[in-house]
């Protein structure tokens, strides 16, 4: 069935993944053992299921409305983020300008900037703005943080769009906000399918940011909540695998679902820049 | 139509501003966090709210381990919240900011709020005789034994140095680990160097160098370096296991817990956890041992008020009404009671006649207590959290084996002037 | 009809204004604190380039920028083969089901969360209750290496799971490129008797040289602000093994509240992160002119297969 000279890919690759799913596989395992069980047998089957890791990390840090308010902040970013990004790489890959391309240098450039060292200052200034504790307060400077790799992908995606498309638009009297709806966009649907997914991950697993601005349980994000249980003080393994466990999921979901769109927006987003 | 508008909005404005006052309260936990006082304080939060109606609470919990994190960005921006909870070391940081407000003149006003006198001492201002926060969180620091482990290898708890140095050999040739907690947290190698620390030199010459600002107590004297090289003897003869650096709070815990360990120096916020744990009924308490010729008082303990609760300053008249109030509800007399049942100390008296029900581990704390010559706050509250830091590492570095009680010494002074004096 | 410059501007600003407002002001802000000798609030001390010369005397950034760069080098050295032969193997396999199993699996780690990672890959490493120490002593009676304690071992132990997590990202973009390399060169090659190991190195590697850069840049970019990993799982340690410059920006900042060598740091890591920029890509200028010598010749070799062909 498979061909001869393809038997070595295809043990090289199942070792590969075997590799990449097995702490997975732990992690699950792991995520119903008990606390002495863990201790014990920290490889195995375990002896028995203790789903109260997963009902007490879900309570303990309310976990659902830090899930609820974390996918309203990463939606957000996602949309803020395509949006002006997409708006943006238009204009500057579109009319060619010598500003237009130190803006788009100076956006990608933020991109070996180490985003930490700016918190202290987005502390200030979002207290400042009267942001503080707020979601919007996460979200703006999550899509500041994003704009970099979304500029760098989606304007070289952009430049890969032939002239002569839009050359025919212009001479059919569209405007140009015209052609970025009726043109530009319809043809970017995969690289905005990377771009979401990348941001998405990236805002969702963005803790320091999150940190500083929340404050209180109504307005948690994930990671702040599984920080919780992963404190310096708990010991229990089985409890903190049965968290990392329910924050991972989701995004797992997702990915599973949208795969094709991602992989391929990456791949190919890739090459072009 | 636009006269009933207007009467309306002002009728809405009005009572919007006699609602009354919100208070930021940042806590260090969120409820459920791993010590009892949470749920003490919690309680002490609603009842607060149900008796004062026009005074709400907003709570501020946040993440276990980043909450320093959270609260020096709201200090850097100088908006700390109304009524905060902070540590000894950040505390050093605000006070000279003038951020937080002086309490004295409430205190001496309230003389039934019940205060332990001398529990402020890592939140007060030498400079200006100011008491800066209430302490709502103490703890002892003590060495949890496993008693069955002993008795199996023929060994007493031991008192004195040498008789430590034979259970740890005696154990270590059992296989068994001496103690839980090695290298792996800087603070926890801290509690150990600071009880020979203490041993051998007493604790007024550290609280004068570095509170009192008395330049001729440094951190290179003789009883110092002996203690560091007491402490990297400990680990050459394998106290801390084979791998010195390796076992930090929680595998420390799971091996004392799990009976692979037999001693744990911990500070008595564990009794919680050791109480419910497997080997419970075997666990007991132990002061740390007396060092031959040691100046200090080799029989003290280690006891401090390590998190204190705060008041902003510069607030309005309303406001700071209102956060002293809630204050002095959350340091109760009351909520000290609840604090205690569940194994947590405060820096506030019971109520009379209270009979607390404790659970064992806490009245041996107490006995040792009561035996104790004297007692003083764990050494790490007095100095900034740079040279804090500094120190534990050097700790490290001891247990290592990489340098010797000389070097550390000599470092932590070198540090200790850049650090505290700027040179 | 088309106000360009009015359109221009109008397009951009959105995102123009976020980026700076919320990004470029912040990080100024910060890099200018690197002159000053700061606690936080209250005002600081101007103290010049101080702080730099403070940072460079400090033997933990000398060893966080020792630690940069050998995981810059062995994430090359390991990432950069292994990515590329998965790439491979997956385009020689694809279009089939099997391929796009494994290439979503691959690249799975790349969207759980770092901290996610390290927490899961800290259960199996743990000196004490970790998976691998189970094994090793039901298998051989001895606990092991101790991954994550053992100062000469904890750089290795962080590379190997930091290679895990993103070898996917890199094996993907190495994927589209090997797919636009034209089928006929192989052909070609295949005539002339070249087996498939000298067809991959001789033509799939030069012609993916652009990504090969590519992902140099993004692993480069990478570690210089890799914390998460550090933060989770060994706190720098064991005796700041495994400090990483962002990960000490964070313990100078926000643990011991020195703001001015914190930002100074900051800077310290921008600079870096220019240099290694420069770097490759001077590097990546001087491979054009092999790849248009090795393009020609197998342009050569397209034609003489075309002619062959009619013949």
């Amino acid at each position: 069935m498979i061909k001869k000279r393809n038997r070595g890919h295809h043990l090289f690759l199942s070792i590969y993944c075997a590799v990449v799913l097995v702490p997975f596989i732990w992690l699950i395992l792991g995520s119903v053992k008990s606390k002495t069980e863990f201790i014990i047998n920290p490889a195995g089957l375990p002896k028995y299921i203790a789903i109260e890791n997963f009902t007490n990390a879900w309570n303990d840090v309310n976990l659902s409305q830090a899930m609820m308010n974390s996918t309203i902040v990463c939606l957000s970013g996602v949309f803020g983020v395509i949006l002006t990004a997409s708006l943006a790489s238009f204009a500057v890959v579109r009319i060619r300008s010598r500003v237009g391309s130190l803006i788009l240098a100076l956006m990608i450039a933020g991109l070996m900037i180490p985003v930490n060292a700016a918190v202290i200052p987005l502390f200030v200034l979002a207290s400042d703005l009267g942001l503080l504790n707020t979601r919007i307060g996460v979200i703006i400077p999550a899509i500041a943080f994003n704009l970099p790799f979304a500029m760098l992908l989606i304007s070289a995606w952009m430049q890969n769009i032939p002239d002569e498309l839009f050359d025919s638009g212009k001479v059919d009297g569209a405007s140009f906000i015209q052609l970025f709806i009726s043109l530009a966009v319809p043809l970017s649907i995969p690289i905005f399918g990377a771009i979401a997914i990348i941001t998405f991950v990236n805002i969702w697993n963005e803790f320091i940011l999150s940190l500083v601005i929340l404050s209180g349980p109504d307005m948690r994000t994930v990671p702040l909540a599984t920080s919780i249980f992963r404190g310096v003080y708990n010991t229990n393994r089985g409890y903190i695998s049965a968290g990392v466990l329910i924050t991972i999921i989701p995004v797992i979901i997702f990915y599973l679902l949208f795969h094709k769109s991602i992989l391929s927006g990456i791949s190919e987003g890739g090459i072009k820049g | 139509m636009r006269k009933i508008i207007g009467i309306v909005l002002a009728c809405f404005f009005y009572a919007t501003s006699t609602f009354g006052v919100t208070l930021d309260f940042y806590h260090l936990w969120p409820k459920g966090g791993p010590t009892i006082s949470d749920d003490c304080l919690w309680d002490g939060v609603e009842t607060f709210e149900a008796e004062n109606s026009d005074i709400k609470i907003n709570w501020m919990p946040d993440p276990v381990d980043q909450w320093d994190v959270k609260i020096k960005a709201m200090y850097s921006a100088g908006k700390l919240p109304h009524v905060f909870a902070t540590q000894p070391a950040d505390f050093q940081s605000f006070k000279d900011a003038q951020l937080v407000r002086k309490l004295n003149d409430v205190i001496a006003d309230d003389p039934d709020w019940g205060i332990i006198p001398g529990s402020h001492k890592t939140i007060y201002n030498p400079d200006d005789g100011g008491i800066y926060g209430i302490a709502f969180s103490g703890y002892f620091e003590l060495i949890y034994y496993n008693q069955k482990l002993f008795d199996e290898n023929g060994l007493e708890y031991p008192k004195t140095w040498d008789e430590l140095l034979n259970v740890v050999d005696t154990f270590v040739d059992a296989g068994i680990i001496p103690f839980a907690t090695g290298g792996k947290d800087g603070w926890i190698v801290s509690i150990q160097s600071h009880y020979l620390m203490d041993r051998e030199v007493g604790f007024d010459y550290f609280y004068d160098s570095l509170m009192g600002g008395k330049r001729e107590n440094t951190w290179d004297n003789p009883g110092y370096i002996r203690a560091f090289d007491r402490l990297a003897k400990l680990a050459k003869h394998g106290a801390f296991g084979d791998n010195v650096l390796a076992n930090g709070y929680g595998d420390g815990a799971s091996l004392f817990y799990s009976g692979q360990a037999a001693m744990f120096l911990m500070g008595s916020w564990e009794i919680n956890s050791a109480k419910d744990s497997e080997n419970a009924e075997h666990i007991r308490m132990g002061n740390y041992v007396s060092i031959p010729g040691g100046q200090g008082d080799q029989t003290a303990v280690t006891r401090g008020y390590g998190k204190s609760f705060a008041i902003r300053a510069g607030l309005s008249d309303e406001e700071d009404k209102a956060a002293v109030k809630f204050l002095k509800h959350i340091t109760s007399k009351e909520v000290s009671l609840c604090q205690l049942e569940g194994g947590e100390l405060t820096g506030t008296i019971l109520p009379e006649g209270a009979t607390p029900d404790v659970p064992r581990l806490m009245i041996e704390h107490f006995d040792i207590f009561d035996n104790a010559k004297s007692s003083w706050a764990a050494y790490g509250e007095f100095t900034l959290p740079a040279m804090y830091g500094e120190w534990n590492k050097m700790g490290q570095q001891l247990m290592a084996g990489k340098i010797d009680g000389k070097e550390a010494a000599r470092y932590l002074e070198e540090q200790r002037l850049k650090i505290h004096f700027n040179e | 009809m088309w106000k360009t410059r009015r359109d221009f501007w109008l397009f951009i600003l959105p995102g123009l204004s976020i980026y700076a407002v919320f990004f470029l002001f912040p990080i100024a802000q910060a890099l200018w604190y690197s002159l000053y000798q700061w606690s936080g609030f209250g005002s600081g001390k101007f103290v010049g380039l101080d702080n730099f010369i403070t940072l460079l005397s400090d033997i933990i950034v000398i060893i966080s920028i020792k630690n940069t760069l050998i995981f810059i080098l062995l994430s090359f050295t390991f990432m950069l083969p292994l990515s590329f032969l998965l790439a491979n193997s997956i385009a020689k396999l694809s279009p089939s089901p099997s391929a796009s199993f494994y290439s979503v699996v691959i690249f799975l780690p790349c969207i759980v969360a770092s901290v996610a990672v390290s927490q899961m890959w800290e259960i199996i490493l743990n000196r004490n209750f970790g998976v691998i120490t189970y094994f090793m002593l039901n298998l051989f009676g001895t606990k092991g290496p101790n991954w994550l304690g053992d100062e000469n071992l904890v750089m290795y132990t962080i590379i190997f799971v930091n290679t895990w997590q993103w070898t996917g990202l890199s094996m993907l973009i190495f994927s589209a490129a090997i797919k636009n390399v034209p089928k006929e060169l192989y052909d070609a090659a295949e005539i002339d008797g070249a087996g498939s190991l000298q067809q991959m190195i001789w033509i799939t590697v030069p012609m993916v040289s652009k990504t090969i850069m590519i992902n140099m840049l993004l692993i480069t970019f990478g570690t210089l602000r890799a914390f998460d990993i550090i933060f989770i799982m060994t706190d720098g340690g064991p005796l700041d093994a495994s400090q990483m410059p962002s990960f000490y920006m964070y313990l100078i900042t926000f643990k011991y509240l020195q703001f001015g060598p914190g930002s100074a740091l900051a800077v310290l890591i921008l600079l870096l992160a220019i240099i290694s920029y420069v770097g490759i890509r001077v590097i990546f200028l001087i491979i054009p002119i092999i790849v248009s010598a090795n393009a020609r010749a197998n342009q050569a070799a397209i034609m003489k297969y075309k002619k062959r062909l009619s013949q």
